[in-house]
């Protein structure tokens, strides 16, 4: 999909039960062979010694044509020839195993400076060590198990008493093969003197006569220690016992300066990692963990929906496997509607956007789900005090397709319940989601997966009325490998998102509320490998939206009247082209361009206004109506997408990105909150797509040995045709919803800082961001005017944000995290006093976000234990305790006021204002 | 201001969306806090429609007041200039409670552009954008009729019919004033003068009452401006419009009934500004729903720009209609009326066990210091009883005046 993803390679469970040091068949052979192809040169090698190779053949395809001819060379010489020019290491771990593997290099000991150094990837060939230098990271100082030691008398012991030096000598060897054991270290007398053996497991040392303590140490070997009574010179031969101590999964990050190197600045969230922040009710959401990182917040606790970069909560293209997700967030935005076992990766990409996506103004969310397992039944579930969630996986074709199916169910009806809250007491809410994955490996040039998501929420609030919305999505992903230089990508996608309101309340005014929109989308992806610097992405996409507004229907001989808002159709295609450059070792780019059109398309009316009049239901010209699939009206134009990237040093670089965005779909909120019952418009004759421009530039550095990413970003995002609203207006299925809205000029700006501790005990990072989110309202008529057409605070200007989030290992068991978030209160509109108009009283309102409610904060701690770490234990299990809002900060979401008898009041509305404990427990087999 | 678009789901799904709202606060944290003085801004409110009457015309000038205080808080003092571009000047006079009239009888002749000043004791000037007046357009007809409202209640709605040939018209403003007629209906031709205490008896003496307290006429004139445009239409005209509803078992039509409808033909701005207003009073228990946002009139501070104020300057002009309605031209006889709660009161029954002292001094009481009974039934031959009745059924001036208001026709 791109090239940008993190990889981790990993060797997992790698047994060293041979020995450590692999004896080489160094036995020269002669071999030639004519454009073959590399897995049947390695046949060639196996045929003529005893080594055998081990290897996934999907990574040798791409090696064809090869030639070569070696007269009496080893096979070690043969082999880093042939791969040099190969994305392939060997490994040769015994006289008759060669393990081939893919990018990384498989160590038989850690460099001294594997925590510190750049590994990147570089191919280094496992090299016999033969110098005395001794790796200290394998030394295990662990205290032998209390056996008996046995006691050997070397030499006879001369008459005469001397000072005179003898030389021990002998050799070291693995008693079960019997081959010689390389440097191994002789620890005399606890460190006093060490020396190592050589290739040929013989030592030697000097020692007076005495008694001494000699303990051999060697790397996958049992740990022998013997008493050694000196007299005269002598040999002492050691036999080693192999350890057999499984590694647990060493990982090397091949990518370590990847957040320096990268051109595309993205946001990567650590799914795994998310499980230690801790969380409202103990429910791990990776989205939630998206809004510690600077430039992205929310409006509030228990709201839907994010802001990046003082953008609106509609700007985001949200992606669940390449399909849309329109509200991904369960029960106000409290829960994540998306099951985190199931996840795979999320990237955010809010800096610079890929020329491959388009729609949204802000940002990119891109989820993957990961694979199901083909190689063994694996499942994984947590009980929470308001959830529970199960997730399993199981090969179909063993090695070939997989099959996961999530679900996650809230039993929320209890905590409804014990509100002391009278009038919710009877509420009812409840929520569940489904994922079902299907991954299929047909051949090494081809690749299936299928997605379908469901998620529901059904709300019964009051004993008359009942609320219920729904996500759906369906996604289907081919991807073909052409050859070594050409790949591509096609999805098919399906998106829905739904929701109605019951009401059935006492009076004959009983009705049903429906809103749906529906999208269908097609994208072909291809990349075309030109050269080694040059790497082109290109294709098109193709999406029909289908909306259907709203339609009130009278139920139970209500006598409301039916009432149904026009259905809307658009179709938004593109053409996409990118490069990624790399023009020489510093300098890369990435630049693309998009051109994006949207054709609003019958069946429908559409009103004409006025010219020079503000647009009201007064000033109509005409109506003019479109048959089925008439284009009403076409939008468009190119999106320019660069970024680029300067290495200033190894471990420094400076990045710029200038990106431009069209939006042809938008929500309809007066609300500041994005809430479900929100609807979505999409552009027509008389609302313009929106547009954004952002200009970004970026300092990026690792110190201490890539210990911390530091980064400092700024943006300067100018937008148009934003959407907001008249003051006075009322949004509710408004048939002429063009009349209520304004589009104006967005201006958002800041700086971003990001400074990231990676390893250690503790680890965790800080973000700070100062930005500003700004609108413009503008016209020649006072109606269409706000706060006198000068620029004001957006809904979502949030100067200050800062969030901690910090997780300390105690023990191996026991961590300990904890999550602060402070934030500027969001701007609001309040009543500044009342007024007698025409004989009624009135209260006005201070102009547009002139105010602020109080600042949030938060504190949320979390305590992780794992189960024991048996390996052969069935499942592994951790529990999860947090307290959220440690504090009990009453955080106010909303301030509203409402008249009641004349009388102005005001309400603050929070969600959770006391602390929240809960816990969790998850397991894993 | 009620709203003459008002489909009544908003309404109910405001309502539920509200709920809604509120329970995202679960575990009790939706509450009221203290919200007064920290934003209070003190604005100058200036509601100023002049006509093509011939009149003196009238400006009114307020404040904002504090949520917790009683309004309306009135502008006294300010200087307040009506200017045409013929260089007439209109000058306005303080008559209180931030009511001010014109010096002189003046009317909005078309063609004129008018630009309203004023300038307030704190010494700062406001203007207003320059207006012209609209087009006139006559009302065709009002007219009453007998129709089932929204809650099922049947009574005499009050409609109107316009219509401007010219199709210029289009914005308008609609007020009324009624007044109505009523019947006392337990008048009795005398009426207890003194009481006295002879004998141990209680001695009513009586004379001759006026006429008056038996038929009464009430006005009413409120302020309330309600609007409408003929834009969605194909031409110009309003066909019944309902400018007001009457329930039939209303004191208002239990006699006679008489409405004058004033009809204002707006400027487009005007008519916005109004619109706007009125979206902000529909919705009586949630603002959250309605944009919220400072309401900017035509009239702008000349001091500071920035500062805010509320006011509208509006040059509409006028057309009036006024129709009489007796009840019997709707109904009949057999229609429910209007009831008064009239409730015989019998001395002798009421204080049967109290001794006769204590009953005169009461009867003294009720009757003339209080005045709250009236005689009903003098004592006769063949029924000795005296019989009082509660004062509003036996005298209108409880609730009306006597004396007909000068236009009143009977």
């Amino acid at each position: 999909m791109n090239s940008h993803i993190i990889i981790r390679f990993s060797i997992f469970f790698l047994v060293f039960q041979q020995g450590i040091l692999a004896q080489k068949n160094d036995q020269p052979i002669d071999i030639s062979f004519q454009k073959n192809d590399l897995e049947s040169i390695l046949y060639q090698i196996e045929e003529k010694t005893e080594y055998k190779f081990y290897f996934q053949r999907s990574w040798l395809t791409s090696y064809t044509n090869l030639s070569g001819d070696y007269r009496s060379a080893t096979v070690e010489s043969i082999l880093e020839e042939i791969l040099a020019d190969t994305i392939l290491n060997f490994y040769i771990k015994d006289q008759n195993t060669i393990i081939l593997v893919p990018n990384t290099v498989i160590y038989d000991k850690l460099s001294e400076d594997f925590f510190g150094k750049d590994l990147n990837g570089n191919s280094i060939i496992n090299e016999e060590n033969n110098n005395n230098i001794v790796s200290p990271l394998f030394r295990n100082y662990q205290k032998l198990p209390n056996k008996k030691i046995e006691t050997v008398r070397i030499g006879k012991a001369s008459g005469k008493k001397s000072d005179h030096s003898f030389m021990l000598s002998g050799y070291v060897q693995n008693i079960q093969d019997n081959k010689p054991v390389a440097n191994a270290i002789l620890l005399i007398n606890d460190k006093d003197i060490g020396v190592e053996s050589n290739n040929t497991g013989y030592y030697e040392v000097q020692l007076k006569a005495g008694t001494y303590y000699i303990e051999i140490i060697s790397f996958g070997m049992e740990r022998l220690k013997k008493r050694v009574i000196i007299y005269n010179q002598g040999t002492l031969d050691f036999d080693l016992i192999e350890n057999i101590q499984q590694l647990d999964e060493v990982i090397l990050n091949t990518e370590i300066n990847k957040n320096v190197e990268e051109v595309v600045t993205k946001t990567k969230v650590d799914i795994e990692e998310s499980k230690n922040i801790p969380l409202v009710l103990g429910e791990r959401d990776v989205l939630k963990v998206a809004t510690a990182i600077p430039g992205i917040t929310t409006t509030g606790e228990g709201t839907v929906g994010y802001n990046v970069r003082g953008g609106k909560a509609d700007q985001n293209l949200i992606l669940l496997d390449n399909a849309v997700i329109y509200n991904p967030q369960h029960f106000f935005g409290i829960f994540s509607a998306l099951n985190p076992f199931a996840l795979g990766d999320l990237n955010i990409y809010k800096n610079g956007i890929p020329a491959e996506y388009g729609g949204r103004l802000s940002s990119v969310f891109d989820l993957k789900t990961k694979d199901a397992s083909t190689d063994k039944f694996k499942a994984e579930g947590s009980i929470g005090p308001v959830t529970g969630n199960l997730l399993l996986e199981t090969p179909v074709i063993k090695n070939k397709s997989g099959l996961m199916v999530g679900g996650r169910m809230a039993y929320a009806n209890w905590v409804l319940n014990s509100l002391e809250e009278e009038s919710l007491k009877d509420s009812e809410a409840s929520f569940y989601d489904i994922i079902v994955k299907y991954n299929h490996q047909i051949n090494e040039k081809s690749k299936i997966k299928a997605t379908a998501y469901m998620s529901r929420d059904d709300f019964s609030i009051t004993s008359d009325s009942l609320f219920i919305y729904r996500n759906q999505s369906l996604s289907l992903g081919w991807d073909y490998r052409f050859n070594d230089k050409n790949n591509s990508k096609l999805t098919i996608s399906n998106s829905q998102y739904k929701f109605d309101v019951e009401f059935d309340g006492q009076v004959d005014d009983d009705f049903e509320f429906g809103y749906s929109i529906n999208e269908t989308a097609l994208k072909l992806k291809l990349r075309h490998q030109y050269n080694d610097h040059i790497v082109f992405d290109y294709g098109i996409s193709s999406k029909l939206y289908q909306v259907d507004p709203g339609t009130i229907q009278p139920i139970n001989q209500s006598i409301i009247t039916p009432l149904a808002i026009e259905e809307e159709q658009g179709l938004e295609s593109a053409a996409f082209l990118s490069g990624k450059i790399k023009v020489n070792k510093k300098l890369s780019f990435d630049a693309g361009i998009r051109y994006s059109v949207f054709n609003a398309l019958g069946e429908g009316t559409q009103n004409i206004y006025e010219n020079g009049v503000p647009r009201e239901e007064s000033t109509i010209k005409e109506t003019i109506s479109f048959d089925k699939n008439e284009v009403i009206k076409t939008y468009g134009g190119p999106e320019y997408r660069v970024s680029g990237r300067f290495l200033l040093a190894e471990d420094l670089s400076v990045k710029a990105a200038y990106n431009k965005t069209f939006q042809y779909i938008h929500i309809l909120s007066n609300n500041t909150t994005v809430s479900p019952i929100d609807i979505w418009k999409l552009s027509d004759l008389n609302i313009k797509p929106q547009s954004s421009q952002q200009f970004s530039l970026g300092m990026y550095k690792n110190i201490v040995g890539n210990m911390y990413e530091l980064s400092l970003e700024g943006f300067f995002k100018s937008s148009k045709n934003i959407l907001d609203f008249k003051t006075g207006a009322e949004l509710l299925l408004n048939d002429n919803i063009e009349t209520e809205v304004l589009q104006g000029n967005g201006k958002s700006y800041g700086a971003e800082l990001l400074i990231k501790k990676q390893k250690g005990k503790f680890y965790g990072w800080l973000g700070y961001t100062y930005s500003r989110s700004l609108i413009q309202l503008d016209s020649p008529f006072r109606e269409e005017r706000v706060n006198g057409g000068n620029f004001f605070p957006s809904n979502f200007d949030r100067p200050h944000d800062l969030s901690l989030i910090t997780s300390y290992k105690l023990t191996k068991r026991f961590s300990l995290s904890t999550n602060f978030v402070y934030q500027t209160g969001r701007p609001v509109t309040i009543p500044i006093g009342n007024f007698n108009f025409n004989g009624s009283e009135f209260t006005a309102f201070s102009n547009r976000n002139e105010f602020r409610i109080p600042d949030f904060y938060r504190l949320d701690i979390g305590l992780n234990i794992e189960g024991n770490h048996k390996r052969k234990k069935f499942a592994h299990s951790f529990i999860t305790i947090s307290v959220y809002n440690v504090l009990g900060r009453n955080n106010p979401l909303s301030v509203f006021f409402v008249t009641n008898d004349g009388e102005v009041k005001a309400f603050k509305s929070s969600v959770f204002s006391v602390p929240v404990p809960s816990i969790t427990y998850n397991f894993k087999f | 201001m009620p709203v003459i678009k008002t489909i009544p789901i908003y309404k109910e799904v405001k309502k539920l969306f509200f709920l809604l709202l509120l329970s995202i606060g679960f575990s009790n944290c939706v509450e009221e806090f203290e919200f007064k003085n920290e934003t209070f801004e003190s604005i100058l409110i200036i509601n100023a429609r002049i006509t093509d009457e011939l009149k003196h015309q009238e400006i009114r000038l307020s404040r904002t007041f504090r949520f917790e205080e009683e309004g309306p808080a009135n502008e006294s003092g300010a200087e307040v200039i009506i200017k045409d571009n013929k260089g007439n000047e209109y000058v306005f006079k303080d008559t209180g409670e931030g009511i001010y009239h014109s010096e002189n009888e003046f009317m909005a002749i078309s063609g004129l552009e008018y630009q309203l000043s004023i300038k307030t004791t704190d010494g700062r000037s406001y203007i207003s954008n320059t207006s012209v007046l609209p087009s006139k357009s006559t009302i065709q007809n009002v007219y009453a009729e007998h129709r089932i409202n929204d809650d099922g209640i049947g009574g005499m709605a009050i409609l109107v019919d316009t219509f401007d040939p010219t199709g210029n018209a289009t914005f308008y403003g609609y007020e009324y004033e009624e007044a109505y007629r009523i019947k006392a209906p337990m008048w009795f031709h005398s009426d207890v003068v003194k009481l006295e205490f002879v004998d141990n008896e209680i001695v009513y003496m009586s004379d001759d009452r006026p006429e008056g307290e038996r038929i009464c006429y009430q006005e009413n004139k409120p302020k309330t401006l309600q609007i409408i445009n003929t834009t969605a239409l194909g031409e110009d005209r309003i066909n019944g419009y309902q400018i007001r509803f009457i329930g039939q078992e209303q004191i208002e039509i239990a006699e006679r009934y008489s409405i004058l409808v004033k009809q204002f033909v707006q400027s487009r701005e005007v008519h916005g500004f109004y619109q706007t207003l009125s979206n902000f009073s529909e919705s009586e228990s949630i603002f959250s729903q309605v944009q919220p946002g400072f309401l900017t009139g035509n009239i702008s501070s000349e001091s500071d720009p920035d500062e805010l104020v509320l006011g509208i300057f509006d040059i509409s002009s006028v057309s009036s209609k006024r129709i009489f309605v007796d009840r019997l031209d709707i109904y009949d006889r057999f229609t429910p009326k209007f009831k008064y709660s009239c409730q015989e009161f019998i001395p002798d029954e009421v204080f049967e066990d109290l001794p006769p002292r204590l009953v005169f001094e009461r009867m003294n009481e009720l009757v003339l210091e209080t005045n709250i009974l009236k005689l009903y039934k003098e004592p006769s031959f063949f029924d000795p009883k005296i019989i009082f009745i509660n004062r509003v059924c036996g005298d209108c001036t409880t609730i009306g005046e006597s004396t007909p208001p000068d236009f009143w026709i009977d």
